[in-house]
Parts: structure tokens; sequence; C-alpha cells
């Protein structure tokens, strides 16, 4: 990929530039720090006008985002949006034009997907950056269609700062929620570094794809190859249900048929009060216990039901591994 | 489905015509661990053949498009070892803190005669205050600025805008400033990064617009007065016997019969057949009066129960996170919102993280210009603001004498 390359040697070359002008601001920040945040204004007053005509609303199945990064209109979106490669569907983008597009390839592992635009462009696009060059701190601004949110305008902006990063994720406390699936995560400069994909339900913790991961996986993504769920080699213990840390307490929200969950006597809306023994305050807590489990082995666990207290016992089932 | 269990909630919504909450399509991702792995399973084939690259690379010309080349901005020299690097971490707060107190000097706190706190703004020097009605219905107030109290009437509230006017002493506003009504024509809002003032000298809340001032055709669930505990208990105290006959002891208490899903007492952890002593200290002897209780109870207080539970007293707590029933909106966290968040005209939605007991402030951007005034914690990624424009048309209709400042 010719095109990483460039943009690793450019990156290199940036710190340098860099270096002399952030001790002046450093001496500078102590008498006004106002002034940077006035910087940040003004980079984003610059980029904004540039970067929004191509961040475009996807109906169709579920409703996304999505980010279109060639002129000849090929948009980056997360895999739980298009679900599979060939599909054709609905793109709104924010001039209020509703445009066709296939789905191109999927990886359900790193949620990462791509669809192109039907018809001949020039279509309006932004650039994408390295996201490698990310660190901690670094301003970054959110766009896309949240839940009641109108589509077919300019996306909606938030803005925060990247507070933990790896490979594989990037977590910033610029909020998203429902519809902003498959959006675009910009640096300051106007560049692509990741695509939203998830949230927890601390406010300040949302979770963007690292625009790396588009670029490696780019050949099986343009060829409309859906990569599956990668079977990890080791059984783990499986519930069966989907769940929401409601504030402080935990609640199923679906008991998937046939699951030990289900068997179980598991059912929608009850609380979680205790797993196996332990409190449990969010859906991560349960994970975690669930993790220190065998499959085959039983669970006690204790449930809120309209105010009832149950105790159910589960025989925990196995994903992955043998089966 | 071999999805396991995660509070990781991925972000697409289902489709527009699903109503009900429970088929929504959420799907779950896997524990997080697992995307660490995944990568590695991806082909490393560098060997692009494709027909067109997609990633291309910005030429010289085009970093330096915004003026800024490719110098990261940041405020912090990395001195702390301790540093949170969020956009509200101290090191913001104190950045932002000319701009916190030029709030200080046009908000005042308002308190209701139940001691709920919230916002308001001063408009006029003639005495005039600008404030969330819904967070205060009533007609008296206890005003708070720089350390001062005085009182406060209600003189007149819109419903949509869920905006109130309260007059007081114009004495008591001699060291303070009205805001300014001026607005800069040429100044387009979205982008445009705002402060929002707190309560109790926290510092403002940083944000940017997200979106052109818009109607929001979101319905919320009917509005009550005060709090639903979403519990049925007895009508009257009833009496019971401890179950080991040796010991007996007589128990009296309202007796939990049922327990709503998603309600105050759900969280607090209620248990049917538990006898309810006491509600923040109020004891309680019908449900009649239960309820009426539950109407001084607003979003954000804390409540704590005291009940008998198999002979035994327990404390049961937990803080009042939002309106009862809860919305589809809230599937994704970020409250406690505000009880009235919905059903207003014409707003500014911005993604500040602010308080529901810190609406009714004002809303400024970074030069010090009031674009409006907070009116709801509404969504995860929004707050709502009421643009200035109809502040000023709201004023106006009421007091039409009234001096407003206009300053740059």
């Amino acid at each position: 990929m010719v095109a990483s390359d460039k943009s690793v040697s450019e990156a290199i070359s940036v710190p340098e530039a860099t270096k002399v002008p952030e001790t002046v601001a450093v001496t500078e920040t102590e008498s006004q720090p106002l002034a940077q945040l006035l910087k940040i204004q003004r980079s984003m007053d610059a980029i904004l006008p540039r970067l929004l005509p191509a961040v475009v609303a996807i109906e169709g199945g579920s409703r996304g985002s999505g980010v279109i990064v060639s002129p000849q209109g090929h948009i980056l979106t997360a895999s739980h949006v298009t679900k599979k490669a060939g599909r054709r569907i609905l793109v709104k983008l924010a001039d209020g034009r509703s445009v066709q597009a296939v789905t191109l390839g999927t990886n359900v592992n790193s949620d990462t997907a791509a669809l192109k635009l039907v018809g001949n462009g020039p279509w309006p696009f932004v650039e994408t950056g390295n996201s490698t060059d990310v660190e901690l701190g670094d301003w970054c601004l959110t766009m896309g269609y949240p839940m009641s949110f109108q589509r077919g305008v300019p996306a909606a902006v938030r803005i925060g700062r990247i507070i933990s990063k790896s490979p594989s994720r990037f977590t910033a406390d610029s909020p998203i929620m429902g519809g902003d699936s498959g959006g675009p995560l910009f640096d300051l400069n106007g560049k692509l570094i990741a695509i939203s994909s998830r949230i927890k339900s601390d406010i300040s913790k949302n979770i963007f794809v690292p625009i790396q991961r588009y670029q490696t996986q780019w050949h099986q993504l343009a060829s409309s190859i859906d990569v599956p769920r990668k079977k990890s080699s080791q059984p783990k213990p499986y519930l069966g249900i989907l769940g929401e840390s409601d504030f402080d307490i935990v609640r199923i929200r679906r008991v998937y048929q046939n699951s030990p969950a289900a068997n179980a006597g598991f059912l929608e809306n009850d609380v979680i009060v205790s797993f196996d023994g332990h409190m449990v305050q969010n859906f991560d807590d349960v994970a975690k216990v669930l993790k220190l489990r065998k499959p085959g082995e039983e669970v006690i666990a204790q449930l809120n039901r309209f105010g009832m207290l149950l105790n159910l016992s589960v025989r925990l089932g196995s994903n992955g591994g043998g089966q | 489905m071999r999805l396991l269990i995660s509070s990781l909630f991925t972000l697409n919504v289902g489709k527009l015509a699903l109503r009900s909450t429970t088929r929504l399509a959420i799907f779950l991702i896997a524990f997080s661990f697992f995307f660490a792995l995944s990568g590695q399973a991806v082909s490393q084939d560098q060997n692009l053949q494709l027909e067109q690259p997609v990633f291309n690379v910005p030429n010289s010309a085009d970093a330096n498009l915004n003026g800024l080349g490719s110098e990261k901005i940041r405020l912090l020299p990395a001195a702390s070892p301790t540093l949170s690097f969020g956009r509200d971490s101290l090191e913001i707060q104190s950045a932002l803190r000319p701009l916190s107190s030029k709030l200080a000097q046009s908000t005042v706190v308002i308190e209701t005669e139940h001691g709920h706190k919230t916002l308001g703004t001063i408009i006029s020097s003639q005495g005039f205050i600008v404030a969330k009605y819904s967070e205060l219905k009533g007609v008296e107030f206890l005003c708070h600025i720089g350390g001062k109290e005085f009182s406060g009437q209600s003189i007149f509230y819109h419903s949509i805008h869920d905006l109130i006017l309260i007059q007081v002493d114009p004495k008591h506003l001699k060291d303070t400033k009205p805001i300014s009504f001026y607005q800069n024509p040429s100044h387009n809002l979205v982008g445009r990064m705002v402060a929002s003032a707190g309560t109790d000298d926290t510092a403002a809340k940083i944000g940017v617009v997200s979106v052109i001032p818009q109607q929001f055709d979101t319905q919320q669930p009917k509005l009550e007065d005060g709090i639903d505990l979403g519990a049925t208990v007895s009508p009257f105290v009833v009496t019971k016997r401890t179950p080991d006959s040796d010991s007996s002891q007589i128990l009296r208490g309202l007796e939990v019969q049922r327990v709503y899903t998603r309600s105050v007492s759900e969280r607090a952890g209620l248990f049917v057949g538990d006898l309810l002593q006491t509600v923040n200290g109020v004891e309680l002897s019908t449900w009649y009066e239960l309820k009426e209780f539950a109407k001084s109870l607003r979003v954000g207080q804390k409540i704590s129960f005291v009940v008998l539970r198999e002979g035994k007293k327990k404390t049961l707590s937990t803080r009042i996170r939002s309106f009862t029933p809860k919305m589809q909106l809230d599937r994704w966290g970020g409250g406690p919102f505000s009880d009235r968040r919905f059903g207003f005209q014409r707003v500014i939605s911005h993604d500040s993280v602010i308080e529901p007991g810190q609406c009714g402030g004002p809303l400024i951007d970074l030069e010090g210009n009031v674009l409006g005034i907070n009116i709801a914690r509404s969504m995860r990624v929004a707050t709502f603001a009421i643009p200035l424009q109809e502040v000023e048309a709201f004023v106006r209709y009421v007091k039409p004498g009234i001096e407003l400042v206009y300053d740059k």
C-alpha cells in the first residue's frame, strides 16, 4: 500500500516540525490557556465545511452513518451497519440526495465494512490520516446521525479527546449513540483517524475502530469478502443473554432461544442482582465472573423480577472451540 | 448465535418502524478482548491491485489548508503523571476559568421550597431572571449569588419553551452583570465551541454545537408531578408476625406488593413483602401519603428507604437518575437527564455533559458571546439550549419595556 507508506513518512516528520512551536505554546499556556482553546475553534472552523459534505447517513436494515473516502464514492462504515457484502442500500448525503450504494466486504471481528456509491462521482470525500500517529489527549471530532437527529442534512458534530488507545480501538469522550455507528472520527487537521463502533454506558467511553484497521483489511473489504466471526481455539462459557447496564444495575435485555439462560428460566427485563455469588453492578462484572467459569459448570444467578428475588441455577454452554 | 454477553452496545438503530423497545435492533459484540485478538486474523497482504487507491495521501498543500499545518494542539505539557485526558479534565476547566467567572457574574442558583436547586440567568439589572420552568414550578423562590440570598417571584412562564421569568429586587443584582443580547450575525453556530455554567462554583463544561438550531419531534412520556416511585404498597400499614414463633415479634409497615421494572424502587432494591418504614426519614402510614410525598422528589436527588425484611431493618438508597419510564433513547446511557427534555420549538443542540440541575444557565462561546439558555439535558449526545432570540422574544412579550443589554 503505497498510500500508507507515504503518510507514515510524513507522520515521522510531523513531531520534528512541531517541537518548536509546542514549547512556545507551553509558556503561552500559563498565561492564556484559553487561547489554546480558541486555536482549536479556529481549526474547526477551517475544516468543518470540508468534512461535513462527506459524512453520510446509511439507511436500510439498520440505520447508521458512514463517510466517503474517495472521489469514486467508497464509503467506510461499521460491519454491523451493512451486515454483509452485495446488498443494495440507500445512502443519504448531507445535501439531501438519496443515492444507491452496494455493500462491499465486512469483517465482524473488527466491526469494519465498506460500501460503494452507485453512479458517477465525483463525490465529496475526506482524507484519511495515520491512526498510529494519534496520541492520548489529542482532540478529535465525531460526526454522524444519532437517533432523533435529521438525516439528509449535515451530520451532528461532537468534540472530545482520545482517552485511551490500542491498535484495535480508540476510546474518546466525544459522545456517540445509536445511529452514529460507522460515522467518522477526525483529528483537528481534518484527517479521518477512526470510525464509530460502539459504546460503554459511561458517557466518556465511546469506542472507535482506528483507520489503520481499514487500511490493512482494504484488500478484503474492496473484494467484497465477508470475514466471518473468528472462532476462538478455547471454548468459552456461554450464557446467551444480551444485557444492559441500567445506571448501576444490570438488566437483561434479550434472552436467546435455546440458550443456557433461556433453559434456566431467565426472562427479559430481569435484573441480575448477583451472579455466581458476586454482586454485579454493570454488565462487565457479569462478563468477568463468567470468564472465571468453564462450559458445563453450574452457576447460581440471583434475579430481581418485579420485586421477587429468584435464585436460578444455570448450566453454562460453550462458545467456540470444539462445537 | 454465538454471541457472548457484554456491556458494549453497538450503535446501530433498528428500522424506524420498530416500535417496541425490545425489538430495537441492537446487536451485541462479544467481549472486548475478542477484538484485541482479531487483528491477527486479517491477511497482511499489501500487494493491492485495486482499481483505484482509496486511501489518498494528502499532499503538502492540503495539509496546510486549515492554516495550522500538522501542528497538534495540546493544552497540556505532560507534566502530571496522573493526568486525565478528558475534555472536562482539570486543566481544561482551568483553561476555561476566564469564561467560568464571566458566567458566574450572570448566573444565579435558584432554590425551590423543597430545596431543589437549579440555575437562572440574569437578563436585566432591573431585577429579572430567566430559568427553566419545569425545574421550579412555584411562585416564590430563594436565589443565591455570590454568597447573598434573596427571594424571587415568578411572574410568567412559557410551557413550550419551558422558560420562567422571575422578578427580584434590583438592589440584589448590584454586583452582577446581565447577559448581553448582542448576536454576531456572521457567526456560524455549527462547530462553535461552547461553555455552560456549573452549580456551586464547579467549573464550566465544554462542548460544541452539533447542528443548526432545529426542532426535535421526539415525544417523551407524559410528565407527572414528581417521580413515579414504581412500587405498589398496601393502602394502610399492615401488621405481621415474624415466621419463627419463639420470639414472635410484631412488625408494622406499608407492605410492598409489586415493584415495577426500570423504576426507582427497583433500583433501590425493594422486594415484594418488604415492610416500608420511612422514605428519606419520613414516616408514611398510607399509600396516599407515599404518593403525595413522591411529588416532592426530583431527578438527581438521593432517596433512601428503610424497610423491614425478615424482621431486620434494612436501609436501601439510590439516586433518582431519571424520570421513569425510561425512553428508547436512554438505552445508550449518558444520564441523568432532565424531566422535561423534549417538545421545545427550536433548540440549539450541543454535546456538553451537564447535570439536569445546571439547566437555566447561559450557554456561551469561547469569545464570551451568549448563544442561548440551557433548557434540558436530553440524550447521551445532546444538551438543548433555547436560542437567544427566542429568549429575547419571550422576555419582550412579557415585559415590553424591559431594559436589555446589547453590548458587543
